[in-house]
């Protein structure tokens, strides 16, 4: 049997909901920008709206356009899923244009969703959705289907409840499979191994025995993950691989990557013959920023996410 | 409903109520039925403003009681009735309820007609609105030195101060600053949603907004 195709659904807009973009709308300077925020909050209720018949909570009253600050100044429709980060719900007047996404709502989302308005607003399209801003416009073909949405917000939800929490590393609260330098290397390694990491006292090593599958036949991989505080709400991050203790290289090929919240390569160092560890660009990461380090040799891969 | 339809529909509901309540696979079937529904155009419909509420209230009973009885007496039983049927049913009786409120509170009602466009029926905006006043006094006075301190690394001229000045309506395009200083509109951007932002918030916050 063939499943629907069309990727869309409607929304019926409550008078709730133009209630709520009403108020938003008011005190604003020009016609436009109500007309944009009186949009943006008819978005964000349709997406609202949708969310809660799946049965998953979000909010919109800690959000920049329930701010009046930030909605003044910025062209923002961000609805926060609980537990989960912020997805940016965007209007678009015509259902087969682009939707523009704002330089303003390029960072910290998790999704966008473009949502089809026309007056008198009696019913809202969820067109379809998009983890990433790509290039800060989404054309209608790049949309993916309203419930690949749901689907994408619970595997996000699983993976932050296995992500690890740097922040709880320096507390001494660390996840599960990561250990001390020590207690991963043995003592008498440790020397030499370890020499490129101590550099400053302030700055705490915990490694990750990867394997790789058959692969690497018997030989396993070491994450290590190099933190160093940097003021109370951000810190600097060193990640390097290496080989375990009883071998000397890499395999060639394997592969170190960074990935940002928004799904973008930001750092990939690849291992070439004979090399004994690849190492990343020092970075700096903010509370509360997610990030995600990838290892991949061939068609094997390993990833995990980190939230600072 | 053309029976094609019906059967696909009749299919995905047994889909559905076979995974788990909340699971990823259950929440898409979900979705996919409701918009088969919507395609069949099966569902009552009435032009009354309050019909979307109606609409909304019934949709949201589909997602709770179609496999497990939620808020309802009993869950959808396809041996009954067809699924818009069910849905009809209480989406009527919704109406009535939405009908009795929208009665009772009819001088306050807003929406009347389908050809009414509610941006244009809202007030007029205010020549400067009074937060814009008070949001540019206090970036230009910046009491406490912070704004104009805090700027982009490797651009003393590019400081928080500018960024939310420039920023405030009648607001410069990021494409025009980003020509203006030869910087990125994403440094530029990100500059503004890491350092700007949330002093504009702190603002309102303390303002009592």
């Amino acid at each position: 049997m063939t499943l629907p195709r069309n990727k869309s659904l409607r929304i019926p807009v409550t008078t709730h909901a133009h209630f709520i973009a009403k108020s938003f709308a008011q005190n604003q300077p020009t016609r436009e920008k109500q007309r944009q925020i009186y949009h943006n909050s008819l978005a964000v209720c349709a997406v609202k709206d949708y969310l809660n018949w799946m049965g998953i909570t979000s909010r919109f009253d800690n959000s920049d356009l329930a701010n009046p600050a930030t909605r003044l100044c910025a062209d923002v429709a961000d609805l926060e899923v609980v537990g989960i980060g912020r997805i940016e719900c965007r209007p678009v007047t015509e259902n087969s244009s682009d939707c523009i996404l704002p330089p303003e709502t390029w960072s910290d989302r998790i999704g966008y969703v473009v949502v089809h308005l026309i007056p008198p607003y009696k019913e809202a399209v969820l067109l379809g959705f998009s983890p990433t801003a790509r290039t800060g416009v989404l054309s209608s073909e790049q949309l993916q289907s309203i419930e690949d949405l749901v689907e994408y917000l619970s595997i996000e939800h699983e993976k932050i409840a296995i992500s690890s929490y740097l922040s709880q590393w320096l507390g001494g609260v660390v996840t599960e499979g990561w250990h001390s330098l020590e207690a991963l290397l043995g003592e008498s390694r440790l020397a030499w191994r370890s020499n490129y990491i101590s550099e400053m006292e302030t700055e705490l090593t915990w490694g990750k025995v990867l394997d790789l599958g058959i692969k690497l036949g018997n030989q396993s991989l070491i994450l290590l993950v190099t933190l160093k505080p940097e003021s109370p709400s951000s810190m600097i991050i060193r990640v390097r691989l290496q080989p375990n203790q009883n071998n000397h290289y890499l395999p060639n090929g394997v592969a170190l990557s960074l990935i940002s919240d928004t799904g973008e390569e930001i750092q990939k160092i690849q291992a070439r013959n004979y090399d004994n560890a690849i190492q990343m660009l020092p970075f700096r990461g903010q509370f509360q920023e997610y990030f995600t380090v990838k290892v991949t040799l061939d068609d094997q891969v390993f990833q995990e996410q980190f939230i600072i | 409903m053309d029976n094609e339809l019906h059967k696909q529909i009749e299919y995905l509901v047994t889909a559905a109520c076979r995974q788990k309540k909340d699971s990823p696979q259950r929440r898409r079937y979900l979705t996919q039925i409701i918009r088969l529904i919507q395609q069949s155009n099966g569902l009552w419909k009435e032009p009354v403003p309050y019909y979307e509420d109606a609409l909304q209230q019934t949709w949201l009973y589909f997602c709770l009681n179609l496999c497990e009885a939620t808020t309802a007496g009993e869950a959808y039983n396809p041996k009954k009735s067809q699924i818009t049927t069910w849905l009809n049913a209480y989406l009527k009786r919704r109406l009535q309820d939405c009908k009795n409120l929208y009665e009772g509170q009819k001088k306050k009602q807003v929406f009347t007609s389908d050809e009414f466009d509610p941006i244009a029926s809202l007030e007029a905006p205010p020549d400067i609105p009074p937060l814009l006043q008070e949001l540019t006094e206090w970036a230009e006075t910046d009491f406490s030195g912070e704004l104009r301190k805090i700027h982009l690394k490797g651009r003393k001229d590019i400081t928080c101060q500018l960024l939310i000045l420039r920023r405030l309506p009648p607001e410069s395009s990021w494409k025009q600053l980003s020509e203006e200083f030869g910087v990125s509109i994403s440094t530029l951007s990100t500059f503004y949603e890491r350092q700007c932002r949330p002093r504009l918030r702190q603002f309102t916050e303390q303002q009592g907004y």
